[in-house]
């Protein structure tokens, strides 16, 4: 049960740090916002990034007490994330993922500095928007797709 | 790669969640091994042939020609 030890240990300095952070950004982001002072930005993100944490903090607090009262289901739990064929497949998603991001990019890329000389239609913000969009939400899916097809196998 | 995974495993008496916890993989990949659907790491293949007080080739069926 060493995994599983070094798993709750794990759990329990992360949510001391998220906590201590917590805290600390949260009590900022109030003092900032009470006694008014101008920092150029809006204090409630550093409240906001203070609450964050401190739901971070929660939430390895009940993966610790989890760990506790089911040590087997969580020492499962903690071996099917390092398990090696799990990581195998993760790679491969992984590897897959990055190359439909690398093609989408590539290509607004090449769009933007063929358009520069009028061979193509100059795109407008709202299009570039979208196409950004897609070079976050494609590889991911294909990141998702691959891991499903990967279990499957 | 072919392999005496699950007949070795029967004979012990173990179900696949057991060998599992063993040697510290998830069911899936026992499951997949039985299977011959995945090859093992040269780590996790030593560690089944010692669960079961054998050697790796008398574990794992190496084939010359599976690789051409």
């Amino acid at each position: 049960m060493k995994t599983i030890e070094k798993y709750k240990n794990q759990q329990r300095m992360y949510a001391q740090l998220f906590l201590i952070a917590g805290i600390v950004c949260t009590g900022a982001g109030v003092a900032i916002e009470t006694t008014n002072i101008s920092l150029g930005i809006d204090p409630r993100l550093i409240t906001g990034l203070g609450i964050l944490l401190l739901g971070l903090s929660l939430s390895a607090w009940l993966r610790f007490y989890s760990a506790e009262k089911r040590p087997q289901t969580t020492q499962r739990m903690v071996v099917a994330e390092s398990d090696e064929r799990m990581t195998a497949i993760k790679n491969k998603a992984g590897q897959r993922g990055f190359w439909t991001s690398m093609a989408i990019i590539y290509g607004l890329l090449m769009w933007e500095s063929i358009s520069s000389n009028d061979s193509l239609p100059i795109l407008s913000a709202d299009a570039r928007w979208y196409w950004l969009a897609a070079a976050v939400v494609l590889p991911m899916a294909v990141y998702i797709g691959s891991i499903v097809q990967g279990n499957r196998e | 790669m072919e392999n005496k995974l699950e007949e070795f495993r029967v004979r012990m008496g173990l179900t696949q969640q057991d060998l599992a916890d063993r040697v510290e993989v998830s069911r899936q990949t026992i499951i997949s091994l039985e299977h011959g659907r995945y090859n093992p790491s040269i780590l996790l293949a030593h560690r089944l042939a010692r669960e079961f007080g054998v050697k790796i080739e008398d574990l794992f069926l190496f084939n010359e020609e599976e690789k051409k």
